[in-house]
């Protein structure tokens, strides 16, 4: 690894440090159910990268079921507030 | 119109509802909800609303192939333009699914990642409560 960072040409952003980065993803660990419970010093940034990547699709699938639920109580439900929303749908 | 095509054509009208809502509820404070504002825009102009959704949908169902490289790596590659051996990593990933993220820098990125995140578990969690509500 240190001979690579010899490699590497001036960062377009020299702003950022690498313990800034570090500090984020760490941040990024405790959102999630799985690692946040983890030392951060164990679960390497990749891992958690990924695991945020699931965790994301999971919650788009999650906002999808929950869209579909919605749209079956609405279409059995016969009380007056379900008529109105129906309405604004069809529009 | 058959009974179940209008309930899956509500089901997208309810989706979009949710994401157009949760993203104005944060206005224009961060990177992500104005990305997500003006494809949700853009998408309703062109009268293609449930395209995004779709085309949204295609993107989560394709498999990742590329395995996870180091993020620092990935950070000292994007900063060569030009470079034609780009290490791949999840934070090529990560900008797919975070609104905007193609344009943002790695730490703007990251933290865009955590509020974007946090509004999706709300949002979810919104849901759930009407859903709940219904008789």
């Amino acid at each position: 690894m240190s001979s690579r960072r010899s490699r590497s040409r001036q960062p377009a952003n020299p702003g950022i440090s690498d313990d800034q980065i570090i500090e984020l993803v760490s941040k990024l660990q405790q959102l999630l159910p799985e690692l946040r419970h983890r030392r951060s010093d164990k679960v390497s940034a990749s891992k958690v990268l990924q695991e945020m990547c699931n965790y994301i699709r999971t919650l788009h699938r999650e906002v999808d079921g929950l869209s579909d639920r919605l749209s079956e109580l609405l279409a059995t439900s016969d009380t007056a507030q379900a008529a109105i929303i129906r309405n604004l749908l069809m529009q | 119109m058959r009974a179940q095509d209008k309930i899956g054509r509500h089901s997208q009208r309810i989706k979009l509802a949710a994401y157009s809502s949760m993203a104005r509820a944060v206005g224009q404070r961060r990177a992500w909800s104005r990305a997500l504002m003006l494809k949700l825009k853009l998408s309703d102009k062109r009268k293609n609303r449930y395209r995004w959704l779709a085309a949204r949908k295609m993107k989560q169902q394709k498999t990742l192939r590329r395995g996870c490289g180091r993020i620092l790596a990935t950070k000292r590659n994007r900063s060569e333009k030009g470079s034609p051996s780009r290490s791949c990593s999840g934070v090529d990933e990560l900008r797919r699914l975070v609104p905007g993220g193609e344009a943002m820098d790695l730490g703007v990125l990251l933290e865009e990642t955590a509020h974007f995140v946090r509004c999706l578990e709300t949002q979810v969690r919104v849901m759930s409560i009407i859903a709940d509500c219904f008789p």
